[in-house]
């Protein structure tokens, strides 16, 4: 995975003046950005280099934004893919969203929304490991920087929630840390960071039963068994992170 | 009583008499009096008939007996004066007996003819009692020839014979021949009676059934006349109709069963006027939602591009002159009211499937007054019972919508201050929701067409709001009414099922 300092985005859009605009923007606000006008030339451009996000509109002639987005998902299932369309109200909008497009927003684009949402694309991809095993931290660390992670690495169990940074992803948080209990540890964050996504880790999976209960009801995400599965792990990695991206563009309803 | 009309007059004054009854009165009317006529007719020519089998029977019974009796008198005495001749002639005692047995024997026969006559004789009596007096005056005369002949004096009872007895038959005689006349006369009057009779009696029936035809033809005209001339003004006018002119006016001019055809017809074009209307103004909805959904959709493309150009503008020049910043804001501004106009076109053409909840009307009117606070100088009263049924609806169109939409047009029009007024009630499985406000008021013109879409007094906006408002109050299976006084304010009502309600 190439990771460079800028997001890569590509813009789809049959409207020549639409793909113009919208990545000139992005260009000014320091985004790698490609414009292309159909499906076609878009799946030839994700198989040829990698993106960090696919803008495009869902109506186009030939290859239609959901066609193009399902088979993104088959050359790079990772991709975000967020869609766009004129048409609030279409069974295309409603395919998109089922095959899992991050979202698909209506036209006129809300561009400063769009931006927030680049910026949390690069945030997401952050992990924060509290963990006082060295060298649990440490081949984890690794794994996840290799898969491309921001990795954060905290072995001491006090004052978490203080040192955690505002952009951070998701916590990896150990249930018994040098004899702490770990869902101390959860409160503080919890206090902080209501919405902070935090996977509980832990070795013994009978005797922490009750306490992983009581963790889970106070919005831990879940709760993952030493040895890790790292496949396991990943999944839920990219699932959190798809939810956030998610929860952050679609509109809420009233 | 119809004398100096003409006959025009007098069949328009029958008729108008008549169209206010009903049409089987009428003819029941008609049919009965020809009826009526025909059964005189018989009456009277039944009369007649028995009139006339009695004067034959009068006819047989008196002149006719009494002739032939008279007759058979006459010839009764023309035998005895025969046999007189033949006492007169006999040769000795035997024969004069046999000739006087016979004698008596006539004698006999005659009395019982003049009781006949007296019995059926019609004239005076004094005419056959005459006649019987002469009679009796013959019984002398012929003792005296009998008592002669048996003493043998022949010549003495001849000369009596041929005297004073011929005088006598010839005066009897006389006198039967008066009675023998009367009979006659008697027998011609009555044929004369009879064939008078026969005469006026035909006259009479033929005048009568001239009569019955003549006003079965007048009663036909009028009483047909009467069912038709309306029957066919109303067939014109169905024409009419069917031709579209529904402002035909089919007023109904009687009480009868055509009066009562003419208003369900009236009826029956008001609904198809009204339902037409409806048809009218769905069809327009319709086309217009297509039109809006359509436009709608296509101007969010350059509208997408125009927001995009100005976004651009304003972050490579951040250094840019004000005027040339301000005019980027107006741009952008613009574009934003463009969307929202777009958004309600959308909103209108949308055909959203309901997602019915119950919902307390207290709550929605919460909602919405916390989500677009009154202006200030605006006071809201509510009068919602506690106890009031929730309305059973899609919320996010009723109160998202519909009462967000009512709540505002009521603030808008109240930009002096005033009083909005919330007030419900339950009607039935429904409840009744009124939004009123004490602001400028509508004009009744105004009124009829304020749900029309495109329809707007204000400067800004389309006009899509109330018809927008209109469409999800039906959709949801509710009305919506406005009343307003210029000058006072509008009070618009929306009734709404609760869940009982929704079949």
């Amino acid at each position: 995975m190439i990771m460079s300092d800028s997001l890569r985005v590509l813009v789809v859009d049959d409207d020549q003046n639409m793909v113009k605009t919208l990545s000139d923007i992005l260009k000014v606000k320091g985004y790698e950005t490609e414009a292309v006008c159909s499906g076609a030339e878009a799946l030839e451009r994700v198989t040829e280099s990698e993106f960090d996000c696919v803008l495009s509109d869902i109506k186009m002639p030939g290859i239609n934004g959901v066609e193009l987005h399902k088979s993104i998902k088959s050359i790079q299932p990772d991709l975000p893919v967020v869609l766009m369309t004129a048409y609030s109200s279409d069974s295309l909008v409603e395919q998109g969203l089922a095959q899992g497009a991050i979202a698909v927003l209506n036209k006129p684009l809300n561009i400063a929304l769009f931006f927030t949402f680049l910026s949390l694309l690069r945030k997401e991809r952050s992990v924060v490991i509290v963990d006082d095993d060295e060298q649990f931290c440490k081949t984890l660390g690794d794994v996840l920087t290799e898969r491309g992670f921001a990795v954060t690495q905290i072995g001491a169990p006090y004052h978490v929630a203080e040192i955690l940074e505002e952009d951070a992803g998701v916590i990896l948080l150990d249930m018994k840390l040098n004899g702490i209990d770990g869902l101390g540890v959860l409160r503080e964050i919890r206090e902080k960071y209501p919405d902070l996504p935090v996977i509980m880790v832990t070795g013994h999976r009978v005797e922490m039963m009750s306490k992983i209960e009581e963790a889970l009801k106070i919005s831990a995400y879940t709760c993952l068994y030493k040895p890790l599965e790292l496949e396991d792990l990943f999944r839920l990695l990219a699932e959190i992170h798809h939810k956030n991206l998610s929860g952050f563009l679609r509109p809420k309803t009233i | 009583m119809f004398f100096g009309l003409s006959l025009m007059e007098v069949q328009q004054e029958t008729e108008i008499m008549f169209r206010n009854m009903r049409i089987g009165l009428r003819l029941g009317i008609g049919f009965g009096l020809v009826l009526l006529i025909f059964t005189l007719v018989c009456f009277f020519t039944i009369n007649r008939l028995d009139f006339m089998s009695d004067l034959t029977d009068k006819m047989y019974r008196h002149p006719f007996t009494v002739s032939s009796a008279v007759e058979r008198v006459e010839t009764n005495i023309a035998k005895i004066h025969r046999s007189m001749k033949d006492v007169a002639l006999a040769r000795n005692d035997a024969e004069i007996a046999v000739d006087s047995q016979l004698v008596e024997q006539y004698e006999k026969d005659i009395y019982k003819d003049f009781e006949t006559i007296a019995e059926r004789f019609l004239g005076h009596r004094e005419m056959y009692e005459d006649a019987i007096e002469a009679y009796k005056n013959w019984k002398p005369i012929r003792d005296e020839v009998m008592a002669l002949m048996l003493q043998g004096k022949r010549a003495e009872a001849a000369d009596i014979t041929r005297g004073k007895g011929a005088r006598h038959v010839e005066e009897l005689t006389k006198s039967m021949a008066v009675l023998h006349n009367f009979a006659l006369d008697k027998a011609e009057s009555f044929h004369n009676d009879a064939l008078d009779t026969r005469a006026t009696t035909l006259k009479t029936v033929y005048v009568l059934l001239g009569a019955a035809i003549l006003a079965r033809v007048i009663f036909t005209i009028v009483f047909t006349r009467s069912i038709t001339r309306p029957l066919s003004e109303l067939v014109d006018t169905a024409v009419s109709i069917s031709q579209g002119n529904l402002d035909e006016d089919i007023s109904a001019k009687s009480e009868d069963e055509i009066g009562h055809l003419a208003a369900a017809l009236d009826e029956m074009t008001s609904k198809l006027k009204e339902y037409q209307e409806q048809l009218v103004r769905q069809e327009k909805l319709a086309i217009l939602g297509q039109l809006a959904g359509g436009v709608g959709h296509e101007l969010r493309n350059p509208l997408g591009v125009i927001s995009n150009a100005v976004y651009y503008l304003q972050m490579v020049l951040p250094d840019a002159d004000d005027n040339v910043k301000e005019y980027l804001d107006i741009i952008s501004s613009e574009v934003g009211n463009s969307e929202k106009i777009i958004t309600d076109l959308l909103d209108f053409a949308r055909i959203k499937s309901l997602e019915r909840v119950e919902i307390t009307v207290e709550d929605a009117i919460a909602h919405v007054l916390e989500r677009q606070p009154p202006p200030e100088g605006v006071e809201v009263v509510t009068h919602i019972p506690s106890e009031l049924p929730p309305i059973f609806v899609d919320v996010q169109q009723i109160e998202g919508q519909v009462l967000s939409n009512l709540m505002g047009n009521a603030c808008q029009a109240m930009p002096e201050g005033g009083k909005l007024t919330i007030s419900a009630q339950e009607a039935g499985d429904k409840v009744r929701i009124s939004v009123s406000d004490t602001g400028c008021g509508i004009s009744e013109d105004n009124l009829k067409k304020i749900f029309e879409p495109l329809f707007t007094t204000r400067a800004k906006g389309i006009g899509l709001g109330l018809a927008v408002t209109e469409n999800l109050v039906e959709a949801n299976g509710g009305s919506i009414a406005v009343e307003s006084t210029e000058g006072e304010g509008s009070t618009f009502t929306i009734i709404l099922p609760t869940k009982k309600g929704v079949a």
